[in-house]
């Protein structure tokens, strides 16, 4: 089994990640791609734990630093336009927000169900009954362009 | 005789009811008010001087002919002057959420909270300034500028709805209607020295209060004292088909006893809200406030919430996490800003980018990077895992006392700008007021003192699922022995 060595810096906490840093780390709980122990941990602690949770191939990385590329990519699946300098700003902040949230790391939550809504799972179904909505012409009131009673927007293809 | 803008809600709705002032003589004396103190506080973005007018003549009408049908009852707060935070719609209101991406949008309905007051008999001077999307603690995330803290000019109201807690602490109005996803009805109440109800996460409808984090979001009040902001709630609360997580649980009339006694009350103190980092004079009052408690008889206990740290992390995940996805509806297409270009995808790109502010996009790149693939399992899916140990404290606490008492901010009132250049520093500034959210349980703020620059100090009060009253008749008991709800910023 072939261990990367830990690396604690700086920072309160280390990161592992379980596969080749290229590729898209898995997800299941079982199998978890992030581990992040707090600092302090040894490497033989580390890789301990590693065994036990994240199998072979293991890597440890120091903090949670985003990278360059990472900001892009968060920023086109949120359809986001950023400037340089927006780029490098949210770049470093994620990465101390991110760092702050990786303490959850640290409690096991093997068999705790997840909290979506606090309230009672229940039905809220009712009777499907037409009944009049809002009017046509109140909601396009607000669009920035309309045609014909619809929405205009630019081309969706070239 | 006490100047108008003095009266409370119960002294406003007394004096209306004797015939000794018209809707429209308070609606004039807020109107007045705000036109002498917004150059300075900034608490309003959008003012509805004719339609209050307006609103206020119809009160006075409807009263002068009820004069004559002395069965009929009158709605129990016609002709009462209210504000409303930005983020509630009012139809034919422009409701800009602080956001340069909703300047124009003027929504075609009202929210059921607001419209429910409406039916109530009030009358809405105008719409308070949030931060942008309700994401923020100062109200300095503002597209249309800062509110300023009565209190202090130079210091913040607290937020988000820091327009709403600084209106009714200037006596602009006597009651506002706010929101608070995390803390945003109660920090803000505690840095102006006002009282503010966070409700039970279903127990107002959230129908029209623009999302921002949707299964933290509620729907709140203001007022300068815990008996009007009871009122107020009663009225809000409640069932409505328009929103699925209103549970439809009854909503008794919150009876508050003429005589202060808690005889028999357990008020827990969460050993994990007394830290470092909270500024000893915070301590101090909170601490003699629950001293008064048990002077009028209540017991005392400690008690653990032992998750509580985890709740910033939790919240700065799950939070966001919902923003991304509730803020995706801003494209430019259907309402708002559209910053032109020939492509869609472009379109959208750009109209985002230039129409939302730098919080709310930190807040949509830290929610979507949570939510995305190779990560969702590691900050989303753990997030809501301790979410469930945060509710579970509460649970176990809630066996062994009736309420919590406990500070609603680590400090009263910061600066302008302190905090603007480090996001994380602000968000400390909720550390208190965000487990209530995540467990989806009351809380409710009133004044308990103020510190050695005289700016008020918060405490809250937190109780189980659905019972705000327990909340209110402690606050209120507080509140018939002490005077800290009665002072007023030195700018009056």
């Amino acid at each position: 089994m072939e261990w990367v060595e830990a690396i604690i810096g700086h920072s309160e906490f280390v990161m592992l990640r379980a596969g080749r840093a290229s590729s898209p780390p898995r997800q299941s709980v079982e199998d978890r791609s992030i581990i992040l122990f707090p600092a302090g941990f040894g490497e033989g602690q580390v890789s301990a734990r590693t065994r036990l949770r994240a199998g072979a191939e293991s890597r440890i990385i120091a903090g949670m630093s985003l990278s360059r590329e990472e900001v892009e990519h968060i920023a086109h699946l949120a359809r986001l336009e950023l400037s340089e300098e927006e780029k490098e700003r949210y770049r470093q902040q994620l990465s101390a927000i991110l760092e702050y949230a990786a303490r959850l790391q640290a409690l096991d939550t093997a068999d705790i169900p997840p909290t979506a809504s606090v309230l009672p799972p229940r039905s809220v179904l009712r009777p499907d009954e037409p009944r009049p909505g809002l009017r046509r012409e109140d909601l396009l009131r607000n669009a920035p362009q309309v045609e014909d009673g619809q929405f205009r927007v630019p081309p969706v293809l070239e | 005789m006490t100047a108008l803008t003095d009266l409370t809600v119960h002294q406003a709705l007394e004096a209306l009811a004797q015939g000794q002032v018209s809707s429209l003589d308070l609606t004039r004396a807020c109107l007045a008010q705000i036109e002498r103190l917004e150059p300075v506080l900034h608490a309003f973005i959008t003012l509805t001087p004719e339609r209050a007018l307006a609103q206020a003549e119809a009160a006075d009408a409807r009263r002068a002919a009820a004069r004559h049908h002395p069965d009929e009852p009158l709605p129990p707060l016609l002709g009462l002057p209210i504000a409303v935070k930005d983020i509630l719609a009012l139809e034919g209101v422009r409701c800009t959420c602080g956001s340069r991406i909703l300047e124009t949008f003027v929504p075609p309905y009202t929210a059921t909270a607001v419209q429910r007051l409406l039916d109530a008999g009030v009358v809405v001077v105008g719409k308070t300034n949030t931060d942008e999307f309700a994401m923020g603690s100062s109200t300095e995330n503002s597209a249309y500028g800062p509110t300023r803290n009565p209190w202090d000019t130079e210091r913040v109201p607290g937020g988000s709805s820091g327009g709403s807690a600084a209106a009714v602490a200037a006596r602009m109005v006597p009651a506002a209607l706010g929101t608070d996803t995390g803390g945003s009805v109660r920090q803000p109440a505690s840095f102006c020295g006002v009282s503010g109800i966070k409700p039970t996460y279903g127990r107002v409808s959230r129908y029209g209060l623009v999302a921002y984090g949707s299964s933290l979001d509620t729907a709140g009040a203001f007022a300068r004292n815990v008996a009007d902001v009871a009122l107020l709630f009663h009225l809000m609360a409640g069932h409505d088909p328009l929103d699925s997580t209103t549970l439809d649980v009854p909503v008794p009339p919150i009876e508050l006893p003429a005589e202060p006694d808690l005889r028999g009350l357990r008020v827990g103190v969460p050993r994990e809200y007394f830290i470092g980092g909270l500024q000893p004079e915070v301590e101090q009052a909170v601490r003699q406030a629950i001293a008064v408690l048990e002077a009028l008889g209540a017991s005392v206990h400690e008690v653990s919430l032992p998750h509580t740290e985890y709740a910033l992390p939790v919240y700065y995940l799950i939070a966001p996490a919902e923003a991304s996805a509730n803020l995706a509806r801003y494209d430019g297409v259907r309402y708002g800003l559209r910053v032109e270009s020939d492509a869609l995808w472009e379109m959208f790109r750009r109209t985002r980018g230039q129409g939302f502010g730098a919080e709310v996009k930190r807040r949509i790149m830290l929610g979507t990077y949570a939510l995305s693939a190779g990560y969702y399992e590691a900050y989303y899916g753990q997030a809501q895992k301790v979410r469930t140990l945060i509710k579970r404290d509460f649970e176990v606490a809630f066996e062994q006392v009736d309420v919590i008492a406990a500070p609603v901010a680590p400090t009263t009132a910061f600066r302008l700008g302190e905090h603007t250049e480090d996001p994380l520093a602000m968000y400390l500034e909720d550390v208190f007021t965000l487990p209530t959210n995540l467990a989806g349980v009351p809380g409710l703020a009133f004044p308990v003192g103020l510190d050695g620059r005289g700016l008020p100090i918060g405490m809250q009060l937190m109780g189980p699922h659905f019972r705000e009253e327990v909340l209110f008749r402690v606050a209120h008991a507080y509140q018939q022995v002490t005077d800290w709800h009665l002072r007023k910023p030195p700018l009056l």
